[in-house]
């Protein structure tokens, strides 16, 4: 029971600037922050500058942050969303960097003009089972609030209230996202 | 009608592959990632304390751009304004005249 009292002191701390308070919220959180932008996004540097911009919101509006939803809750809400523009913005740049081909642009000898599909991020370089690369690779296919609740639910082992305070969304629409998602999946991989 | 998935079974296989997926090995940040993640916010302090504080808030700063767009429309509408007027071929006779002492009474056969 002294865990919220305890977050209450530490949000106290972060609001004042507190050196040690920040230290502490980074180093507490920054391996979840990481995990579940790499689930995200496709490579750990990009993973990492999500981290980074998610402590750096943090940091710098924490003074704004009314405590109606959890230390975790927030964290986890800045990374999905910050995550998600940061592919949407890749996959954009990779339309346009199709286009240049089309007409024949080419600004970097060195790299191919739009980035090839790659699902081997150092996560999947981890996994030696084929049937955990096939799921990564399933659920990288999902639609975005699919995929996070998908993320939160099976890896960050966050409940249906959880998810549902980080997608600011009923827990009802939590249960449809996850069974449209397990529905997806069970058609795209092959029967265990 | 598909079995595999509508059996208990079935299901609990899918649901035993989804968990197994959460709990695949993960990779951690590098080390020293709040030593660099430190780094990124002094320059961003850095760099905007170079900003006057009204171009750091997104508001300010594209009021501040209207503003000159619109003094750049003003101005450029002023000096064509000012051409047309100008634009009149008796007075650029009579600045040709005075240029060149000319008497506009004098004829060529005179």
């Amino acid at each position: 029971m002294t865990e919220p009292l305890d977050e209450t002191t530490r949000l106290d701390q972060l609001r004042q600037g507190h050196e040690p308070a920040f230290r502490w919220l980074v180093e507490t959180y920054q391996e979840r922050v990481f995990r579940t932008a790499l689930a995200i996004v496709q490579t750990d540097e990009e993973a990492e500058d999500v981290a980074q911009e998610v402590f750096m919101e943090v940091y710098q509006t924490v003074g704004r942050f009314r405590g109606e939803a959890s230390l975790a809750t927030w964290l986890y809400r800045l990374t999905t969303s910050r995550a998600l523009k940061k592919e949407r913005d890749r996959k954009r740049q990779k339309r346009f960097g199709f286009m240049t081909s089309l007409f024949g642009q080419n600004t970097d000898n060195d790299k191919p003009d739009y980035d090839p599909p790659d699902f081997q991020t150092p996560g999947t370089l981890l996994e030696t089972d084929e049937q955990i690369r096939q799921i990564s690779r399933a659920v990288a296919s999902l639609a975005d609030s699919q995929r996070v609740a998908f993320t939160l639910f099976y890896q960050e082992e966050l409940s249906y209230q959880e998810i549902a305070d980080v997608l600011q969304t009923s827990i009802s629409a939590v249960e449809s996202l996850l069974f449209r998602a397990r529905q997806r999946l069970r058609k795209k991989l092959p029967a265990p | 009608m598909n079995e595999s998935t509508d059996k208990p079974n079935g299901s609990d296989r899918w649901e035993a592959d989804f968990r197994q997926w959460g709990q695949r090995p993960q990779p951690e940040p590098r080390p020293f990632f709040y030593t660099r993640l430190r780094s990124r916010l002094d320059q961003s302090v850095e760099s905007a304390v170079w900003l006057p504080f009204w171009l750091r808030k997104p508001a300010y700063a594209y009021a501040a751009l209207t503003l000159l767009v619109l003094l750049n429309v003003g101005v450029v509408s002023g000096l064509t304004s000012s051409e047309i007027s100008t634009d009149d071929p008796g007075a650029t006779i009579t600045a040709f005249q005075d240029e060149y002492t000319i008497d506009s009474f004098v004829t060529a056969y005179e």
